[in-house]
């Protein structure tokens, strides 16, 4: 495709040694887990003995592919919903649908557990319609429902702009056979859109295994929670680290994998692409599609917001009074624009390593960051806290240790998103202005730069909000007094200050959501 | 190209400067050196600002690190009037007890904490069999009774605590109720139980449990107790309300969070019952020790002895609940006698401190 290739252009010794300093730190945390699994003094058996790691890597997984299958399902019919057919206001069935995304799941839990306990808000509303008693929600299917409504989200972003962009011409096709609608959805449509279901399916899976709050909330055994659990007992236990390496190990499994089945391709249709029609609804399924719209969104965004609502207004009325959280605002909004700012740095040199100069080492270190998509965050909280104290006392417990552990976790967030901007870099662009006398740095400057910064930026906006509302890394690694949004309100909800807990929830949902409207304004899929 | 390398480099420069500034060493930290850590650096400036603005009023100045085992609600006023009496700038870093003195033990030399206020006793053994502690003087250690201090003098105790079970009375007659902790392992109780396997002093019952009782029993206990079916929490204060709220019979917890409650709604149907015998009936220290590679240890003294003043006393008797351990403070009426209560006698803490570990591992194992 591009006229003129760089391959023979040997790469500027500055950007592979920075590029290979980088490697070294983002490597480190997987180095110290392998390091010290292979020296533990007591065998590995001893750990299935003794220490439920069969139950835990089953809990886990069980949960992994639930969540995922569910989240795919309702991810799917809301796209197919939103993007083909012909509802009201599709728009904002849309945003609303998605919106869930800002909600961390640790608040969301909270929410669920809250409303749904022995005697809690639903048994307060239901009861003048004989609802007395109910069991409660927790454990796996409580962590279930809870993940997978703050998961589809992903689902519904990556695969409704496929869908908006697929071309029907195949589906008339399938029509003029005789297919039925729901044959036609089920044996062309999906099928079609497989990358974007593996992709979102991979995102949904990662947030799984490494969500932390949820389950402990839920108190549902998994590896995350057992590794937070024994951190809280004793730190230099070897289940922690034990742990996090099967946590590490089943996160480059699942990437593996989703990898794997990405290389066999989709085959392509010639001709030019044809934009469906949205179809019309008879009127039973249409009442069938909004309520299952509703019944969603109402469980995704209107019941967490409900019941902070109403326990910021119940502890308000009750005289509660509101502690000042100023603390915590700026200790979320600090260290989530530092390390939105150093991510965009950083990944800028990689982005441009790997697209334009198509060497070996960059190659290896698209792969390599690819790969570390989605570590686990308490996996690398933890390895970084021994690194730390074991190798870098300078920084412990320092700003800097915890800005790197974010970096570790959501660089490959703005790398994603810088990569997608590259692909408008014209090799030709770079050639005709280095025949025009321009300096390398000079042609970064006017023409790379330029073209990529909204992409650059888009990927910062990503950093921020994953930052925003990360809990276990920051739980783990803080500064003394540093406080952050995400820890008061798992601080406030663990003590039963639930008006506390709300009101920071809200700050927080409120600063999430305008990264989040940046971004969803864009299409972050190109 | 060299433009464009000089430009990267700066870049990266900018990484590590930035990386420097915040963490005094930047990455290639240089090993071991205690108290350079980027943090108590920037600190004792700070605190030096503060102690010369302050100077008519303060006695002591400095700065201190507090690793709190305690919960904020419950100790951050004390600390907060320790400061203003004292001018000493304090940073306190709350996480569980157990928790913290896991950190302090990995820590070592390089511990950026200068005191550890611990809930419970055998988080103090833990870092004390580490060798963390300095040996605190005689006339400290001569404030509080004997059994609230360690033998050797590493730690001392700041308060007392019983452990106990809240009962819901509506729920629960008193004709149901076991004379020690093994008698929760009865069919009656199945999904009636609620504990916190990962609280400090849950722990430290579990220790004492196996020091008296060996591992054998104690294993079989908590296998039992899990079979029955328990509601698992992440600390005591939620048992409480749990049982206030009628969700929960019978929980396992320290004593103090029930006569809150108390004292906040006298109509609260739950109370406190205290074991006849056994570990189930441990009284137990809530204590502080200062560290030994602490570079600010007039300031961690001063702090231990202001625990120990009346005012702190008070505070923790009339707003905690806790049994004071300094003679001449009177002890909330809510309170029982603590001559009433039946701990076991002469506990040895750092004996207990050994089994700590065990005593996770089994909980572990039990399934929780």
């Amino acid at each position: 495709m591009n006229q003129y290739s760089l391959k023979d252009v040997k790469t500027p010794k500055i950007l592979f040694f920075s590029n290979i300093i980088i490697l070294f730190v983002f490597l480190m945390p997987i180095g110290y887990l392998v390091y010290r699994f292979i020296n533990f003094s007591r065998s590995y058996t001893s750990f299935f003995n003794s220490w439920n790691v069969l139950d835990l890597l089953g809990n886990t997984f069980f949960l992994f592919l639930t969540v995922v299958v569910l989240s795919l399902i309702i991810g799917l019919a809301v796209s197919i919903i939103t993007v083909r057919f012909d509802i009201y206001r599709p728009k904002i069935f849309f945003t609303l649908s998605v919106l869930p995304l800002v909600i961390p799941s640790y608040i969301g839990a909270l929410t669920y557990v809250s409303a749904f306990s022995p005697k809690g808000l639903f048994v307060q509303i239901f009861s003048i319609f004989g609802v007395s008693e109910i069991s409660g929600i927790e454990g796996f299917f409580g962590s279930c429902v809870v993940l997978t409504l703050f998961t589809y989200p992903y689902v519904v972003l990556i695969c409704s702009s496929a869908l908006r962009n697929l071309d029907s011409t195949v589906e008339d096709a399938a029509r003029s056979l005789g297919k039925n609608k729901f044959q036609i959805y089920t044996q062309v449509v999906i099928p079609r859109l497989k990358k974007p279901i593996i992709f979102s399916s991979l995102l949904v899976g990662l947030y799984v295994i490494s969500d932390f709050g949820a389950v402990s909330l839920m108190r549902y055994s998994t590896l995350t929670k057992a590794i937070y659990s024994y951190y809280e007992l004793k730190i230099d236990g070897d289940p922690v680290i034990f742990y996090s390496s099967l946590l590490i190990v089943m996160a480059l499994l699942i990437s593996f994998v989703q990898r794997g089945t990405e290389l066999s391709n989709s085959s392509k249709i010639s001709g030019t692409p044809r934009i469906p029609e949205r179809s019309q609804l008879r009127l039973k399924s249409k009442f069938f599609v909004y309520l299952f719209l509703t019944v969603v969104i109402i469980l995704g965004l209107i019941l967490p917001i409900s019941v902070l609502s109403y326990w910021l207004v119940r502890g308000l009325m009750s005289g509660n009074s509101v502690r000042a959280v100023f603390g915590g605002v700026v200790g979320s909004l600090s260290t989530s624009l530092i390390a939105a700012i150093f991510s965009v740095i950083i990944a800028t040199p990689i982005i441009i390593m790997v697209a334009q100069y198509k060497s070996k080492f960059g190659n290896f270190l698209e792969r390599i960051m690819l790969a570390l998509y989605g570590l686990p965050h308490i996996a690398v909280g933890v390895s970084i806290l021994f690194i730390t104290i074991k190798i870098f006392p300078g920084i412990y417990q320092s700003f800097t240790a915890l800005i790197v552990s974010y970096l570790i976790v959501f660089l490959p967030q703005a790398i994603g998103a810088g990569q997608a901007s590259m692909e408008q870099v014209k090799f030709s662009y770079l050639d005709a202005s280095n025949g025009l006398g321009n300096s390398k740095f000079q042609t970064f400057y006017k023409i790379t730069l330029p073209l990529i910064y909204r992409g650059l930026f888009a990927g910062g906006a990503l950093v921020f909000l994953s930052t925003m509302k990360e809990l276990p890394q920051t739980l783990l690694l803080r500064p003394t007094g540093l406080n952050t949004m995400a820890v008061d309100i798992w601080s406030y909800a663990s003590e039963g200050l639930f008006t506390q807990a709300a009101f920071s929830s809200f700050i927080l949902l409120a600063i999430s959501a305008i990264p989040t409207y940046i971004l969803s304004t864009r299409n972050l899929t190109k | 190209m060299n433009k464009r390398s000089t430009a990267l480099f700066m870049a990266c420069l900018l990484i590590f400067s930035a990386c420097g500034s915040a963490g005094e060493q930047g990455l290639q930290g240089e090993r071991g050196e205690k108290g350079e850590a980027g943090e108590v650096s920037q600190a004792a400036i700070e605190a030096a600002v503060d102690a010369a603005l302050a100077e008519e009023k303060a006695e002591v100045g400095g700065s201190l690190v507090i690793y709190s085992g305690r919960k904020e609600s419950l100790v951050s006023d004390v600390i907060t009037a320790f400061a203003e009496e004292t001018g000493v700038s304090v940073e306190v870093r709350y996480a569980k007890s157990a928790a913290l003195a896991g950190t302090i033990a990995l820590e070592g030399a390089i511990s950026p904490a200068d005191v550890f206020l611990s809930q419970d006793p055998v988080s103090l053994g833990i870092v004390a069999k580490e060798g963390l502690f300095d040996v605190l003087p005689q006339n400290i250690l001569d404030n509080v009774p004997k059994w609230a201090v360690d033998q050797r003098g590493y730690w001392v105790g700041t308060s007392g605590r019983s452990r106990a079970l809240v009962v819901d009375t509506r729920d629960v007659m008193d004709s149901e109720l076991p004379k020690d902790i093994y008698g929760l392992n009865d069919e009656k109780f199945r999904g009636r139980l609620g504990l916190a396997p990962t609280n400090s002093s849950f722990i430290a019952m579990v220790s004492c449990m196996i020091e008296q009782d060996g591992e054998e029993k104690v294993a079989e206990w908590l296998t039992a107790i899990n079979d029955l079916g328990y509601t698992e929490y992440p600390k005591n204060s939620p048992q409480v309300a749990a049982a206030d709220a009628g969700e929960l019979d019978i929980g396992m917890i320290n004593h103090y969070y029930t006569l809150r409650t108390l004292a906040e709604n006298g109509d609260s149907p739950i109370k406190n019952v205290f074991l006849d015998s056994g570990c189930g009936a441990m009284v137990m220290p809530a204590g502080a020790g200062i560290l030994s590679s602490s570079q600010n240890k007039t300031a961690a003294m001063a702090f231990i002895e202001y625990l120990h003043s009346n005012s702190a006393q008070e505070h923790f008797t009339n707003t905690v609940f806790e049994f004071p351990l300094v003679a001449g403070v009177t002890p909330n009426e809510l309170l029982p006698s603590i001559d009433t209560l039946n701990s076991p006698e002469d506990l040895n803490w750092s004996a207990l401190a050994l089994w700590q570990e065990k005593a996770v591992e089994l909980i572990a194992k039990a399934g929780f």
